[in-house]
């Protein structure tokens, strides 16, 4: 079960190197390219809304950013350290996204699992 | 005019905003990534514009690899602003993975999107429906 994680501290300019490394790991399991567009997008709305409850909660702990292949699936898994019943500081638009890109998304607020199934 | 956002230690800009007029509109030509960390800079471009009274507001994202939510925010603020002055604003894209960003939300249904400058300035009748995107031509970020 190759695994492997990224923290980053909870500040914008540090979304952009969370989609560098997952769409280099999309890449390495064999995603297709459109799925790899997915991924970006989507970990980049994921990772932006995590960053985001921390400032609003001037929460100083890192972001993490879990990858996992298992088998044919893969899943990134975005954790904070904000609690779950604090209110989106978004929109809805970046869920609504994430959902759309992502055929399997699991929201328990501050983890969010997002799976992907390598195409055929 | 000119607006640009890269990180400190880097000397690549991570987006980059040119203002100029054409056909009687600002044209705001817009290259690189846009997202939390650059939408500012995309706000500040398009808010100068429109403080200066453009009311024909053209966005071209043809040199945008990556937009996400908060690009559109701040698309969906500026647009607010300028139908208040009865003004229109169009958005160019040439990226299909950028247009799906606006699909995916149903703004290419509130924001006329084109495939090309050309089309943006000269109709205003453009059919965004029948307008044709390149795939996409890399398959990373760079």
């Amino acid at each position: 079960m190759p695994q492997a994680t990224l923290s980053i501290p909870p500040s914008v300019e540090h979304v952009r190197l969370a989609r560098l490394v997952a769409v280099a790991a999309a890449r390495r399991v064999g995603l297709s390219d459109e799925q790899i567009d997915d991924v970006r997008l989507a970990v980049g709305e994921g990772v932006t809304r995590a960053v985001q409850r921390h400032l609003a909660e001037h929460v100083a702990q890192d972001v993490s950013l879990g990858m996992i292949e298992i088998d044919d699936e893969f899943t990134i898994v975005i954790t904070d350290h904000v609690g779950s019943a604090v209110p989106e500081t978004d929109d809805g638009i970046a869920l609504a996204l994430i959902r759309a890109l992502v055929p399997d998304v699991e929201d328990a607020g501050a983890v969010l699992s997002l799976r992907w199934v390598r195409s055929a | 005019m000119h607006f640009s956002r890269s990180l400190c230690h880097s000397s690549d800009v991570e987006l980059d905003v040119t203002t100029r007029e054409e056909s009687g509109c600002t044209v705001l030509s817009v290259v690189g990534e846009v997202d939390v960390f650059t939408a500012p800079t995309l706000d500040e471009a398009l808010s100068a514009a429109i403080a200066g009274g453009s009311i024909c507001v053209v966005v071209d994202l043809t040199g945008v690899d990556f937009l996400d939510s908060t690009g559109l925010s701040v698309l969906v603020k500026a647009l607010k602003r300028v139908r208040e002055a009865d003004g229109s604003l169009d958005v160019v894209v040439s990226a299909d993975r950028v247009a799906k960003v606006f699909r995916l939300t149903g703004l290419d249904k509130l924001i006329p999107l084109h495939a090309t400058l050309n089309d943006a300035l000269g109709s205003d009748s453009a059919d965004p429906s029948q307008a044709t995107y390149d795939e996409p031509t890399e398959d990373g970020e760079s």
